[in-house]
């Protein structure tokens, strides 16, 4: 069945070599760009990352700057042109912007933003998209039912429990939001078989209302409007407003699997087993109707890096100090002469993008020969 | 029909996200009015917060703990009604933090009454904690209240509330004005959506005619030379961002400054002839829309050929196209009498859900070439809190998107009877 080695073999070797450069560059981008020493000794002992000028001995990175600093002497320098630095390891390979910081360091430290943004969407969204096709595809709109004269009780407790998780503290609300899905949960346990005298909780009508709305509103100016909410900028808020618009995403294309594979014996029969709704879904659900959630997942990574691009090219969300390849790019639209500015960022993008935009193609034509 | 509930429930959520900015929105129209925020007068704060009618309760009802006063929203220092907040989310009565404030007020008047050096020294109580606030008061914490926090209390505030008056602003007064310059929010936005209208518009046809003949062309002959070619071509397109796209041209082909060659297209920002109508405006610009038109379009020429291609090839692939062949027909006949419609159909949906997809992309075309559209008066409005049009623009853009996606369902219905919608 599928696991994650067929998946794997499914890559080309380019598309390995590229997902894998990507990753060392960004997880390694202070040993690959650092204006510091990265292991340097001294009198008083080996220390890591240091500034210290009286060293005996270190090792520096390859690129001797790191994406903030600022070389005074050298702003706006051409990669061709004539650059005032002693000695070739000094030298700025594709250039510097205008406050003289080097562009290849900014490169390499936006590949390190651009996989937080991309791996970071893809987890939480997986994590609600999962939850979300739950729900609605597994439980839909009566499979989970609850006893009417239990509601009697249990929705002055909601809304009593709403107002608490407003008006309290973050750690009681997240107690009190816990304590209200247990009581929850327990009615539903408690809830006899006799349909009518029981209501069907209508998950599948609300979450797919929700994402209707989100739906009609254009992407961009949704998580334009979203951005403007928060206080500080910050690459995490980015994540949150992308993760918004994602789920849906995968929440659609694992709903409509579960609905086709709920259908099936063995389903009926690991329920009459008396396995748990969690067990059924988690172990005899899940694993077939992953491989559609892989793909959406792959094309996904490359939209969230492409938003995160787009976001700081506008100049919201992310702090104005933090270099990625979006602001970059910003700064090439400002000075029209500094090609440089405009080139390199946006092809280290364009590469991102094909790469996991063929990665996915990859695993559609897989799945497609499976079936 | 539940476009009427949806826009209720996109406006009511935006309200309340409106409520929970860390902008404010007085201090940036006095902002705009030229006055600065050190010598900003009390008073004139207080008239404009009183004038933007922020001091009426948000909603019709609130459920608030026992200790809060009526309506927070009297308090009208934007410093104040956090430090309020603070205080309140505490536990103290709201009379009690009241007389700290006053304490706190006449103390340092008395301050800056005195005539001694260490007089000029106010305390800002902006910069204090809940706690630092009533130890600089000198209060004893003892004597407050404070058990009344956890009683859920409803306040019934009746029509005299803002999310009334916004309503009544949408209905009658077009959205409400604009603070930057008082003019009706509608009319703004009526004229950005002319602007942003008219260039998807044109964007939009291009690519379904020209994605179209170029699937077609694809589909027709998968192996051939020139398709490879174009389709990686295509793929180029495809995967490029449109907001790269445009910088490149914009940077390398707008300007002399890579030789006299790459002057080719004019340069970026639009003439304003402010007497015209919107409509001659666009054709008098229409020289300075090419730019913006080629890369919006060039994205979603390459997304609608690639899924035209897709789909044909996925029909051409069925049984009956088989016996087509076995009755003579030829490729082209086939395509052209049997397939298209089969294969285009489903689609329809995609193309219309592509057209809201162009509206993102033009914000940021709009922002790149200065183009006085939707998008530009959305990133404008917000960084100035404006959000009489921030309500506006979101409205009726979801309208405009809606109405796309039923135009697609009607289309569908027309070319596949055998849906029905009840």
């Amino acid at each position: 069945m599928d696991s994650l080695s067929t998946y794997k073999s499914a890559l080309t070797n380019l598309q390995k070599a590229g997902l894998l450069v990507f990753v060392i560059v960004a997880l390694f981008h202070g040993m690959i760009a650092n204006d510091k020493y990265i292991v340097s000794g001294s009198d008083a002992g080996i220390s890591f990352f240091s500034n210290v000028d009286n060293t005996d001995w270190g090792i520096r990175a390859p690129i001797p700057y790191s994406a903030k600093f600022m070389d005074k002497n050298n702003r706006s320098v051409s990669p061709f042109g004539n650059q005032d630095i002693d000695g070739w390891y000094k030298r700025h390979w594709i250039g510097t912007d205008k406050l003289g910081r080097d562009v290849l360091a900014g490169l390499i430290y936006g590949s390190f933003v651009a996989l937080q943004v991309g791996l970071g969407t893809i987890l939480f969204s997986l994590l609600i998209g999962f939850i979300m096709a739950y729900l609605s595809g597994y439980f839909g709109d009566s499979e989970l039912r609850v006893e009417k004269k239990f509601l009697l009780f249990l929705i002055p407790l909601s809304l009593l429990s709403v107002f608490y998780i407003i008006y309290s503290k973050l750690i009681f609300s997240i107690v009190i939001l816990l304590f209200t899905i247990a009581v929850w949960s327990f009615a539903i346990r408690r809830t006899s078989n006799n349909k009518s005298k029981s209501a069907g909780i209508p998950f599948d009508l609300i979450i797919f209302r929700i994402i209707d709305i989100l739906h009609s509103i254009p992407g961009l100016f949704l998580i334009l409007i979203l951005l403007s909410l928060f206080n500080q900028k910050s690459i995490w808020n980015v994540v949150m407003v992308i993760v918004l618009l994602r789920w849906p995403v995968i929440t659609r294309h694992l709903r409509a699997d579960i609905l086709k594979i709920k259908q099936e014996d063995f389903v009926t029969s690991a329920k009459a087993l008396g396995l748990s709704n969690h067990r059924v879904f988690i172990f005899h659900i899940l694993p077939l109707a992953i491989s559609p959630v892989i793909i959406v997942s792959a094309f996904g990574f490359a939209t969230a890096i492409l938003m995160e691009s787009t976001l700081s090219f506008l100049g919201i969300g992310l702090p104005l100090d933090q270099v990625t390849w979006g602001s970059l790019i910003k700064q090439a639209r400002l000075n029209f002469s500094d090609w440089w500015l405009a080139l390199f960022p946006g092809l280290a993008i364009y590469f991102i993008i094909v790469l996991f935009n063929s990665i996915g193609e990859r695993l559609v034509k897989l799945v497609k020969n499976e079936q | 029909m539940l476009v009427v509930p949806t826009l209720f429930i996109i406006s009511l959520i935006a309200f309340i996200l409106s409520k929970n900015t860390p902008q404010d929105p007085v201090s940036s129209m006095l902002n705009l009015k030229g006055m600065d925020q050190e010598v900003l007068d009390d008073e004139v704060y207080k008239k404009t917060y009183q004038e933007l009618s922020l001091d009426l309760a948000n909603f019709y009802l609130s459920v608030v703990p026992q200790n809060y006063p009526d309506n927070l929203n009297k308090v009208y220092k934007l410093e104040d009604r956090v430090l309020y907040k603070k205080l309140l989310s505490k536990g103290y009565r709201f009379e009690f933090i009241d007389d700290a404030f006053e304490k706190f007020d006449s103390r340092n008047y008395d301050l800056s009454k005195s005539n001694d050096q260490q007089g000029l020294i106010k305390v800002q109580r902006s910069k204090l904690d809940a706690e630092e606030f009533l130890q600089e008061v000198g209060v004893d914490k003892k004597n407050a209240s404070k058990s009344r926090f956890y009683y859920p209390t409803l306040r019934w505030h009746g029509t005299h509330n803002q999310y009334h008056e916004w309503l009544k602003k949408v209905f009658f007064n077009g959205f409400g004005a604009s603070i930057t310059d008082g003019i009706k929010a509608i009319s703004k936005v009526k004229k950005a959506l002319t602007w942003t209208l008219s260039f998807t518009l044109i964007d939009f046809i291009l690519s379904i005619i020209l994605g179209l003949l170029l699937g077609y062309y694809l589909a027709y002959k998968p192996e051939g030379k020139s398709q490879k070619l174009l389709r990686q071509v295509l793929y180029l397109f495809y995967a490029v961002p449109v907001f790269w796209l445009a910088t490149v041209l914009v940077v390398y082909f707008t300007t002399a400054d890579y030789g006299t060659w790459t002057n080719i297209f004019p340069s970026v920002g639009i003439n304003i002839y402010p007497e015209k109508s919107t409509l001659t405006q666009i054709v008098l610009n229409s020289e300075k829309l090419i730019l913006p038109i080629l890369c919006l379009s060039l994205h979603s020429l390459a997304y609608v050929s690639r899924m035209v291609e897709k789909s044909l090839t996925d029909e051409l692939s069925k049984d009956y196209v088989l016996y087509a062949y076995s009755k003579g027909l030829s490729k082209r006949q086939i395509i052209k009498g049997e397939v298209f419609k089969n294969a285009l159909t489903p689609s329809i949906t995609l193309f219309m859900s592509s057209f809201a997809s162009a509206f993102s992309g033009s914000l940021v075309i709009e922002v790149i070439f200065n183009i006085p559209g939707m998008g530009r008066l959305l990133f404008n409005a917000l960084s100035i809190a404006d959000w009489n049009v921030v309500f506006c623009v979101l409205i009726i853009l979801s309208l405009v998107t809606i109405i796309s996606y039923i135009i697609g369902d009607i289309l569908y219905a027309i070319f596949n009877p055998r849906i029905k919608y009840t």
